[in-house]
């Protein structure tokens, strides 16, 4: 993997984070490092269809790793920017291994992608307790389609707008 | 990444989930959208 990774946290207004908090993003990051170097050819996440599937993650605290997939008719809106979640063991409820798709819990992180010179950047919106993954869709019911939106506007500007000096990095 | 020796500070209770709801996560993007829209 040629390129850097960066992270950018847009959590709370005021830029804060919390030790814990920080300690999540700088596992997400060891957890993409090691992902993009295994393979970049789907940058974002790794494949949903083979390795999640297949493979157990590349790192215990991180499962499955999906792009949105809903709402159906901004799917490309959703693709353009990257917008995915990532099951997370913030809890320390996972016991033996699964395969990394089949690896969920409550507990996520609101992310979005792109790439940018050398750099993979990714943008961290929210931790969550409370994600469903009750259902096939559950995670896509979580968020209305307005939300989604939302969340494209905010992340398409922190894609335009990189770097910005408002932009809090880890 | 060595898996096998990984130790989860979540699960060894150093660290307390710093997860959010819904409610808190929707209001924290209204905020942080009108930060951005105001630029």
């Amino acid at each position: 993997m040629s390129k850097n990774i960066k992270i950018i946290y847009d959590i709370r207004e005021d830029g804060s984070l919390e030790e814990s908090e920080r300690y999540i993003l700088e596992e997400f990051r060891k957890y993409k490092l090691t992902s993009l170097s295994i393979s970049s050819d789907n940058f974002c996440t790794p494949n949903e269809e083979t390795t999640q599937r297949e493979k157990f993650s590349c790192h215990p605290f991180f499962g499955r790793d999906k792009v949105f997939n809903f709402p159906e008719r901004i799917l490309h809106l959703i693709w353009k920017e990257h917008l995915a979640h990532i099951h997370i063991d913030s809890d320390g409820d996972w016991e033996a291994p699964k395969f990394q798709w089949f690896t969920t819990s409550k507990n996520a992180i609101i992310y979005s992608a792109f790439i940018e010179d050398d750099e993979y950047v990714f943008v961290i919106y929210d931790i969550l307790k409370d994600f469903e993954d009750s259902d096939y869709r559950g995670a896509h019911n979580y968020y209305s389609e307005e939300q989604i939106i939302d969340f494209l506007e905010l992340a398409e500007w922190h894609r335009m707008h990189h770097p910005h000096e408002d932009q809090s990095v880890l | 990444m060595d898996n096998e020796k990984y130790i989860n500070p979540f699960k060894t209770g150093k660290f307390k989930n710093p997860g959010v709801d819904k409610k808190t996560s929707v209001k924290r993007l209204a905020s942080k959208l009108k930060k951005v829209r105001d630029k």
